[in-house]
């Protein structure tokens, strides 16, 4: 038999003794020198923290809008009410106003134009219901607009185009 | 008091050196992940059927496309053409190495090459009075870069034979092409079996000096009818003394053609692609914007073509050098070997190289040493820096360009995909490639009709995505999307690669005949 009580009172007297405490953290010290030397030699071939986060980000760009042909009827629920998006046409073409939601969404001042072919109160300056083409009539073909409201309504596109995303275009019919 | 062992007081001081140590030498990465994430423009718009259009992040929407070389005059900018970029070249030296051992050779432009063309030329027009085009199946030569050039500053055009054997094929490619004048190696071309065009009014053979060229040449005379005159270069450059006066240039519209290279498409038929001075600077200015200034072609530069310049992608590549004023150096071997000992000598800092040459790197098999500097090799690459070299072949070099000019049609498995005989690089290799030669790697993607790459791996991309091939950003000449095709859809940015720009050899969206997809991180891809 092999005499246990040597090695039960060697360990006794390391476990009494204050220097119980450094000798782990003597063996820690080292562990943790030796990891840290071999990570300076081979660095991790895995992505660190950073690269992983640039990947998270990529992934969550947006999605590009189709461009679409809209009519009268499917231009209107694109209004910020029925749809989130809020669209509206000037000469025909169609931009996307989100971004200018607190003018032309819900509640804003321009809010009629939601949806709807905003040429003909854009160029008058009247942000009035009567402004607007009935949905299920003709296209307003802006023929009796004089110069001055053209050119009103030239440079309301010029601004919207430069400040909006132009998403598709106004038609007849599809 | 505290009593602490010495032990313990050792071991934190050795940890402390170690934290110190890091960071002292933390190395910033070449480039932040972000930029790496975020390597193409998307517009905000797409139609449908098609993805939205990926533009290089150096040419933004609403920025113009690179167009040329953006040369000074006074005040005013223009685009240039290749006599412009032979001018540039008058910065560096053009050098040749015959065979394995021998020094390189060193030509002077102002004294030795600028002549030579003028002569060229003039004896060209001699040989043919009105010559229009002129073929070329040459090796990577000096008479190959002085007749290209030479045609360039005579508004003729140079065409460019693929280097093929099959003697079929050639004759095919000379009877789409037409050229009137055919200039070739001795021994290269078997005229038993080669019909020639009836165009074809004057042959040129280039004849090794030591070997007899009247030989050469009379059993020429034997195979090709009366009607055709044939010359050697000796004829060509010693005949006549060099003119005293310089003639005059023609000026030359941009839209002219200048290169036409007779390829076969996808579909097996025999097709030519047109490249006009326009098409060819865009794309050289191209490749001197789209690497940093620090990274790309420079003066002190000796870069290799190790692939043959009758490929319209080592051209742009060769010429993008040249313009950068870079010595240019040719070596005698072939293109497919990668012959060590030669390219030692040369110690090049750049390789223009086809993929299937890297394939000889790639297969190299390491001892447990080397297998342990790769370890760290690619621990480095991971953490974006570039290692040392782990195989010490070319103590300078730096980059390595190399392209591909397909990628396979169908989804492929994972087996099939290892096995690719094709020689295209997926990213593990070429990540494998940048720890072993300790240079970045730049490969690009490829069409027949396109001047210069389609797209391009970022020269600081160095990520390693497995086994998927992957080809970077859309250079910033060029602006792409896919289209749908088959299954595919273009709304999920896989489909037909349609690109659009000035390297194209046609106007408008020309399509490609590669079919891919657009990655969260903006480069084009295989797909999974």
């Amino acid at each position: 038999m092999v005499d246990l009580t040597v090695i039960q009172n060697y360990y006794r007297s390391i476990s009494s003794s204050p220097s119980h405490y450094i000798s782990y953290l003597n063996v820690f010290l080292a562990i943790f020198s030796v990891y840290l030397m071999y990570r300076i030699v081979f660095p991790p071939t895995s992505p660190n923290g950073q690269v992983l986060n640039a990947q998270q980000q990529a992934k969550q760009n947006p999605q590009p809008v189709v461009y679409t042909k809209f009519t009268p009827t499917t231009l209107q629920p694109f209004n910020g009410i029925v749809e989130e998006r809020v669209l509206m046409a000037v000469k025909g073409k169609v931009y996307d106003v989100s971004a200018g939601r607190s003018f032309y969404g819900p509640g804003g001042p321009y809010s009629n134009f939601a949806g709807r072919d905003a040429s003909r109160g854009l160029a008058k300056g009247s942000f009035d219901e009567e402004m607007l083409t009935p949905i299920d009539g003709p296209m307003d073909t802006l023929q009796d607009l004089n110069a001055d409201e053209i050119q009103a309504l030239n440079d309301w596109e010029q601004h919207f185009a430069g400040k909006y995303l132009l998403c598709g275009e106004l038609v007849e019919q599809l | 008091m505290w009593n602490i062992p010495p032990l313990t007081i050792s071991l934190t001081g050795i940890l402390f050196l170690i934290l110190v140590y890091r960071l002292v030498r933390q190395r910033y990465p070449d480039i932040h992940p972000f930029a790496l994430y975020h390597q193409s423009y998307i517009a905000p718009v797409r139609n449908s059927e098609e993805s939205a259009v990926y533009r290089s992040t150096l040419t933004p929407f609403t920025y113009p496309l690179i167009s040329g070389l953006n040369i000074r005059e006074g005040h005013s900018f223009r685009d240039g053409d290749l006599r412009d970029i032979w001018n540039f070249a008058k910065k560096g030296k053009l050098g040749f190495v015959n065979k394995k051992g021998d020094p390189i050779l060193y030509h002077d432009y102002d004294i030795e090459l600028t002549p030579l063309l003028h002569t060229v030329a003039s004896r060209f027009n001699e040989y043919v009075p009105g010559i229009k085009k002129i073929g070329i199946y040459l090796p990577n030569s000096i008479e190959n870069v002085v007749t290209s050039f030479a045609a360039a500053h005579y508004s003729m055009e140079t065409v460019l034979l693929p280097l093929v054997s099959d003697m079929g094929e050639m004759s095919r490619y000379l009877e789409i092409s037409q050229p009137e004048l055919l200039i070739f190696e001795a021994g290269v071309l078997d005229f038993t079996q080669l019909s020639l065009p009836e165009s074809i009014q004057c042959l040129i053979i280039v004849v090794p000096s030591i070997q007899d060229h009247l030989e050469w040449k009379d059993q020429l005379d034997e195979n090709v009818g009366s009607s055709i005159s044939v010359r050697t270069w000796e004829d060509v450059v010693s005949s006549v003394s060099h003119p005293k006066t310089v003639v005059d240039a023609p000026e030359g519209a941009l839209t002219e053609p200048a290169i036409i290279v007779p390829y076969t498409a996808t579909n097996g038929k025999i097709e030519l692609a047109t490249f006009s001075h326009r098409n060819i600077v865009s794309a050289v200015a191209t490749q001197l914007r789209v690497v940093p200034k620090s990274e790309s072609f420079k003066s002190t530069d000796i870069v290799i073509p190790l692939d043959s310049l009758q490929n319209m992608y080592t051209r742009i590549m060769f010429f993008s050098a040249l313009t950068a004023g870079a010595t240019v150096v040719f070596c005698g071997t072939t293109s497919e070997g990668f012959d060590v000992d030669t390219l030692q000598t040369i110690n090049p800092t750049i390789m223009i190289v086809s993929s299937k040459s890297l394939h000889h790197v790639l297969n190299y098999t390491p001892g447990p040493l080397t297998n342990l500097r790769l370890k760290r090799a690619q621990g480095i690459l991971a953490s974006g820096n570039l290692p040392w070299p782990v195989l010490r072949l070319f103590p300078k070099l730096r980059l390595i360009y190399t392209h591909y000019g397909q990628l396979p049609w169908q989804r492929q498995t994972k087996s099939s995909r290892a096995n690719d005989k094709t020689g295209s690089l997926t990213s593990a290799q070429l990540s494998l490639l940048r720890a072993l030669l300790g240079a970045r790697v730049v490969y690009a993607l490829t069409n027949p009709r396109i001047a210069g790459p389609i797209c391009q791996t970022h020269i600081y991309d160095y990520r390693n995505l497995g086994a998927v091939r992957v080809f970077g950003p859309v250079v910033p000449a060029l602006e792409a999307v896919v289209k749908d095709i088959e299954h595919l859809k273009g709304g999920d940015r896989q489909g037909h690669l349609f690109v659009r720009g000035l390297p194209t050899a046609d106007r408008g969206w020309i399509t490609t005949n590669i079919v891919g997809e657009w990655g969260d991180d903006g480069c084009f891809r295989e797909l999974y």
